[in-house]
């Protein structure tokens, strides 16, 4: 399993591809079988939550890191 | 179920007593019978009371049985197993023992039917998880030891008092919901909330456990929060100060597990945004929350144990070895798909019991708190992507085939196992849960939310993670305050009062330094400090703000699964 993995990932190129199949096809799915439960039946509300939340989530976290940098880390156990 | 109920934290207890005396593999059989032991006691410990025992007046409820519990119990008895075997030839008998000891505390706890009894084995896990820290044997795990020890204490001090002021109150000790609209439920609240590690509080999880050895630390991540955090459940359900403290732990846990670059203590701030997760679910006081919670906290704790043994595991290597996989023989070639069941568990991927057990708090939330949520699911799958970055190179893979042995690898694959079955088996599972539950996980809308919430949060972390630089310098955390600030007002201050620097004086400031370590670096002693607490203030503004909008939005996004 791995050397098939290895070799599907060995180009840059069919990466991006699949990356990007990936990501469209719950998108894709979703329109095709839209649920009629609550939130979920938003299309796309997922992707927007997890694209938004993680971009919130890594500045928030680069915030941090700038305006501490370097005033933790007092043991080097790891 | 049996008639002569055995308390599974007995059979720990007295296991924990013997590992000293025997040497080899009787030690090996014995660290691996007796949780067995406690495992089949857990399981044959039936609903309600089963064993009562005088003390001072009071009738303390030793064991007590629920659904919740059997399923909890199970969890902590096969985390401690697998540690067991994890550790059994690497390390020294005082640290197994007090392992032992520590998971009895735990376990009695769990089992616990009264506030006097749960505090005996509050405290029976306090002083041993207190070994475990001082068992790294350095100095900066003895002055991280004493600092644990400080700080339960207090949170100890504030639970006794809770309960004295319960039982004046009520005229009760027993474990039953409280409502918070008196003196003596904060005071509970209070104790508890120390041990379910809350910030500005929470710095004795994510200071001692990766201060412990390898192996002390896969025993001391999961119990004692967990254990908090099922106290909470039981004594105050539905309280909704609960879900404002869990939104703050999460973004506290998220925010500073991104900025480390240290994989174990970022396993201990992740694992702080878990249980700020399940305390929103307390806070819900809904029967599927409840289910959730408890689903929640024995996946957390298999999980965790997992993630932990995969990070010390890259320790117990030489430190010339540790970052290298291809110029040694891989122990078992599958040994990093073990470590990757974690990682997936982690951020909550469909068929793992990470998917399974937020579901259903999710699907209790109202719509302000879902997104909410939602969006620290995405924080999650960030920080499984950041520490399976920390750990692309060292993984198990890397271990030598000497170095990892039988014991190891069957604890890895265990884990690895117990990670996705309920995953695999949701019904299954849900059957183990306090609430009869026909939910199906793998509705179509939730599944494909899911999965676009994971993808899309990856690719954005792929995006910013590496070019924002985010965790080069680690931040310091709020024991800053204590620790530098505190420390250096009070050396000024006591210089400047005391005209003559007694004897005392001056022990009790080395003792201080001692204890609030003495290596750090430069920058933790500039004004620079005092920008991340301006930052955590406007933070705790905002999550202030955020608990309130949530609280007068409408209830749960779904309802009639009952």
């Amino acid at each position: 399993m791995i050397p098939m993995l290895n070799g599907l990932l060995r180009s840059r190129r069919r990466v991006r591809w699949l990356a990007a199949l990936a990501l469209a096809l719950p998108l894709a799915l979703q329109l095709a079988f839209p649920s009629t439960t609550g939130l979920t039946s938003f299309p796309g509300i997922g992707a927007a939550l997890g694209f938004g939340g993680a971009i919130i989530l890594c500045l928030g976290a680069w915030l941090l890191s700038t305006l501490l940098a370097g005033t933790g880390g007092e043991t080097g156990h790891d | 179920m049996t008639e002569f109920p055995v308390p599974p934290a007995l059979i720990l207890l007295a296991a924990g007593l013997l590992v000293g005396p025997m040497r080899g593999t009787a030690r090996g059989i014995l660290l691996t019978i007796a949780p067995l032991l406690a495992l089949l006691a857990v399981w044959n410990t039936a609903d309600g009371v089963q064993l009562t025992l005088p003390f001072l007046g009071y009738s303390l409820e030793i064991l007590e049985g629920s659904a919740g519990r059997r399923l909890l119990g199970s969890a902590f008895v096969i985390a401690l197993l697998c540690g067991n075997w994890f550790a059994l030839r690497r390390t020294r008998w005082w640290e197994l023992t007090a392992a032992q000891l520590y998971a009895a505390g735990a376990l009695g706890a769990v089992f616990a039917g009264d506030l006097i009894s749960l505090f005996l084995f509050w405290e029976i896990m306090a002083v041993f998880a207190v070994a475990l820290v001082w068992c790294g044997g350095d100095e900066a795990a003895r002055a991280a030891g004493i600092r644990y020890a400080i700080l339960h204490l207090l949170g100890a001090m504030l639970l006794k008092l809770g309960i004295e002021a319960t039982k004046l109150r009520t005229g009760s000790i027993d474990l039953q919901p409280l409502a918070l609209d008196n003196g003596a439920s904060w005071l509970l609240l209070a104790g508890l909330l120390v041990n379910t590690a809350v910030a500005p509080l929470s710095v004795w999880l994510t200071d001692a456990c990766p201060r412990s050895t390898p192996t002390g630390s896969v025993f001391l991540i999961p119990f004692t929060t967990v254990t908090a955090a099922l106290a909470l459940m039981q004594l105050f359900p539905g309280e909704l100060p609960l879900i404002g403290i869990g939104l703050w732990m999460m973004l506290h846990g998220l925010l500073y597990a991104l900025a480390q670059n240290r994989p174990r203590r970022l396993i201990t701030y992740a694992a702080l945004a878990q249980i700020g997760f399940m305390l929103c679910g307390i806070g819900l006081g809904h029967p599927l929350a409840d289910n959730g919670v408890i689903a929640l906290a024995a996946v957390h704790t298999v999980s965790f144990t997992l993630l932990m043994m995969s990070a010390s595991a890259t320790l117990l290597l030489p430190e010339g070895d540790r970052g290298i996989t291809s110029p040694i023989r891989y122990a078992a070639p599958w040994m990093p798909w073990c470590a990757l069941m974690g990682l997936l568990t982690l951020a909550a991927l469909p068929l793992t019991g990470g998917y399974t057990a937020r579901l259903l708090i999710l699907e209790a939330a109202p719509v302000g708190l879902w997104i909410a949520l939602q969006i620290a699911m995405a924080g999650n799958a960030l920080v499984a992507l950041r520490l399976g970055w920390l750990l692309r190179s060292r993984i198990l893979a890397a271990l030598p085939a000497g170095r990892a042995s039988r014991g190891m690898a069957v604890a890895l694959a265990l884990l690895a196992a117990l990670c996705l079955l309920p995953g695999l088996l949701p019904g299954i599972f849900y059957q183990q849960l306090p609430h009869f539950t026909s939910f199906n996980p793998y509705a179509i809308g939730s599944l494909l939310t899911q999965l676009q919430l994971l993808l899309f949060a990856v690719l954005a972390g792929a995006l910013l993670l590496t070019r924002l630089d985010i965790g080069r310098k680690e931040p310091a955390d709020f024991d800053w305050l204590w620790r530098v600030a505190g420390f250096h007002i009070a050396r000024w201050t006591l210089k400047r009062l005391a005209r003559i620097r007694t004897r005392a004086i001056t022990q009790w400031l080395a003792f201080w330094q001692f204890v609030n370590g003495r290596r750090w670096p430069e920058a933790a002693m500039s004004y620079r400090s005092i920008n991340g607490m301006i930052f955590w203030a406007v933070l705790t503004l905002l999550v202030l703000v955020l608990a309130k909008v949530i609280s007068t939005l409408p209830g749960p996004v779904h309802s009639g699964f009952f």
